[in-house]
């Protein structure tokens, strides 16, 4: 396992168990503590193993852990709502090594989502969230259910990072929705010597036929040992289709350190009728120049996912990388299981 | 000392001390409230508060059973309750179900009021393009204040397959559902602590859809019950009260009476014998004493009463008489 320390980690999980004692007392309607974690809650054990082949070589990645969802409530309405997913993740055999890890046989704890989302101050227009969040920016925000899945938004290139820690203020108001964050740019790890990032999405409604979004960011994102200085912007939109079809799009621009860069995403997927099945296509290209040189990458996935009931989850996806050498295929099989 | 060793026994020992219920196989991190649409529905409140409980086997049985209505997969489990308020009081509720339309899921939000009518609905999500762009407000037109039974009604007329039959069954199946999965919140605040001093605290509550059904009706018939009753019969909601091996124990009523300035704050308690156990009440328009003297009581026949609360009494008794006969 990488070099994470145990009082760091025991200090983020008493942290987050704090924040959840201290509201206890405006809703707790039990005496006993394990009925009051129960109370207004969601809880699943989640596990995953996923099978990924690329380059000519095959590793594995495992992953179990858990997603608490519990909504603190008062007499006089909801106060917030904590969400914790710590997942310990495993990869075998891996080419490269991802950031979270030592080297390619290794473990870690990965903090998805650990947030608290206080909703008690103005009827849900101005709520402020603490602790490890998505960043507010592009597609990644909007559609939310990307966590431990294969179907992806492009976030850690587009943003830099998919989540990350910091404090933020969002809401949701009868024509737009939004959400601004101050983060630390260090991803998964804590460090509050980072410089850290701005970002922000607004938008208007998910739920409607249609809507489009504008986001910013910027800042420092932490790409290994280094710090590299990020400007985004980005517009993204969607568009429900008949006969169950969606159309997302994404298009960002921005510089990273000395580098111009340009991201775009087009996806086009369906539903079955009963929505256990989704079937989808993207497209994703990006640009990169700096002087003298652009570096190009296109990217075609399609991908499906199978949902039989409200436990089981099976995946696939394959991505053709275009601007590969041989255009190489990523192929990759996930099942997932919540209890 | 191994990290990831001491994690999976703290998630093993975790995960078998919360009661993890029906799981959900989408990550609670994209979970949302309907804020927005819960203050269209009601716009004079100014919070709400969220009551998660778990839709289970016995409430798709009751939904079944009383209903015919098969419930989507993704109806079972953990679902919000919202409670429109102003300030503490309660305003009326706010539910999001899912029904299969001809294009596929459409997720539908009801406003319920607090004696189970229908207040509205939105549509919060649809394949169905046509659907979404229906005017809500004509979308809920034939089913605003009316109660299950008079949804049923309403069904029978509506042609088969039709979108106002999807429409109006879908309101039937969150009156249950609502019912059947939270109806301490639908009982109201003092209906927690009345039936736990009544009946103890292991007390379960089953819905009774349709209280004045043939079998009560001919009860009430016998004694030639034909005087107007003080309860207005489709604002009289009924729960029986059941001990832990399901032996049912007496039903807990919340009725509206038939004069003008009461609200529906009134909780009647009937043990299986047909005798008023409590009752109860938050309204001033009330007489409290008046009240308490139908406590003891377990009226056979008219001759049993002399005033219209003690006919009430009566009233209560037959039909819990009725529902609890083993």
């Amino acid at each position: 396992m990488n070099q994470l320390n145990f009082r760091s980690f025991s200090s983020r999980l008493a942290s987050a168990g704090l924040c959840a004692l201290l509201f206890l007392s405006s809703g707790a309607q039990a005496a006993n503590p394990l009925d009051e974690l129960a109370h207004n809650a969601r809880f699943s054990m989640d596990f995953s193993t996923r099978v990924i082949d690329s380059m000519g070589k095959t590793w594995t990645q495992q992953a179990i852990g858990i997603d608490y969802h519990k909504v603190f409530s008062a007499e006089r309405g909801d106060v917030g709502v904590l969400t914790l997913q710590p997942f310990v993740v495993r990869i075998d055999d891996a080419p490269m090594v991802p950031g979270i890890f030592d080297d390619n046989h290794d473990q870690a704890l990965q903090w998805r989502i650990a947030n608290f989302n206080y909703t008690g101050l103005a009827q849900g227009r101005f709520n402020i969230r603490v602790g490890h969040m998505e960043v507010p920016f592009g597609l990644e925000h909007v559609i939310g259910t990307t966590n431990g899945t294969l179907h992806q938004f492009n976030a850690p290139k587009v943003a830099g990072l998919k989540a990350d820690w910091g404090v933020s203020i969002n809401g949701v108001l009868p024509w737009f929705e939004y959400e601004i964050a101050k983060t630390q740019g260090s991803g998964n790890e804590f460090n509050d010597s980072a410089e850290g990032l701005v970002a922000g999405r607004i938008g208007l409604p998910r739920d409607g036929l249609w809507w489009l979004g504008v986001s910013g960011l910027e800042g420092a994102v932490e790409r290994g040992p280094n710090e590299v200085d990020q400007q985004r912007w980005a517009l993204d939109a969607g568009i429900r289709l008949p006969r169950g079809f969606n159309l997302l799009m994404e298009y960002a621009q921005g510089e990273d350190g000395v580098a111009d860069v340009q991201h775009q995403l087009f996806e086009l997927n369906w539903h079955t009728p009963t929505e256990n099945t989704l079937v989808y296509t993207q497209w994703r290209a990006s640009e990169s120049e700096v002087v003298g040189a652009t570096a190009r990458s296109r990217n075609l996935h399609v991908g499906f996912r199978y949902m039989p009931d409200n436990h089981f989850i099976a995946s696939m996806e394959l991505r053709h990388h275009l601007d590969a050498e041989n255009h190489d295929v990523t192929g990759l099989m996930q099942l997932r299981y919540r209890l | 000392m191994n990290i990831q060793k001491n994690f999976i026994h703290l998630l093993v020992t975790v995960s078998l001390m919360v009661a993890a219920g029906y799981s959900h196989a989408v990550a609670y991190c994209s979970l949302r409230d309907p804020v927005r649409t819960i203050y269209e529905l009601f716009p004079e409140a100014d919070n709400y508060r969220s009551n998660v409980q778990t839709v289970d086997r016995q409430a798709r049985r009751a939904v079944q059973e009383q209903l015919s209505f098969v419930m989507h997969f993704n109806e079972l489990g953990r679902h919000t309750l919202y409670v429109a308020q102003q300030g503490d009081k309660v305003l009326g509720f706010v539910h999001a179900r899912s029904e299969m339309t001809t294009s596929g899921l459409s997720e539908l939000v009801w406003a319920v009021s607090t004696d189970m009518k229908i207040m509205g609905v939105r549509v919060q999500r649809s394949r169905d393009l046509q659907l979404m762009r229906r005017d809500p407000v004509e979308l809920g037109a034939g089913l605003v204040g009316k109660s299950l039974a008079q949804l049923n009604d309403s069904l029978q007329q509506a042609a088969p397959g039709s979108l106002d039959a999807l429409v109006t069954a879908g309101a039937m199946k969150v009156l249950t559902i609502t019912q059947s999965v939270w109806p301490l919140e639908v009982l109201g605040d003092s209906a927690a602590q009345v039936l736990a001093d009544t009946f103890g605290a292991e007390a379960q509550l089953e819905p009774i859809m349709y209280l004045y059904d043939a079998a009560v009706r001919q009860r009430l018939a016998a004694l030639e019950f034909t005087g107007s009753s003080i309860f207005v019969e489709d604002q009289v909601l009924g729960f029986k009260v059941l001990d832990q091996g399901g032996t049912p124990m007496g039903m807990i009523f919340k009725p509206t009476l038939n004069f003008d300035e009461v609200d529906d704050s009134l909780v009647w308690v009937v043990d299986s014998a047909g005798t008023t156990r409590r009752v109860s009440t938050t309204s001033d328009a009330i007489d409290a004493m008046s009240l308490d003297a139908t406590v003891g009581l377990a009226p056979e026949s008219l001759e049993d009463c002399s005033n219209a609360l003690e006919l009430g009494a009566l009233e209560l008794a037959v039909v819990t008489r009725s529902h609890t006969a083993l």
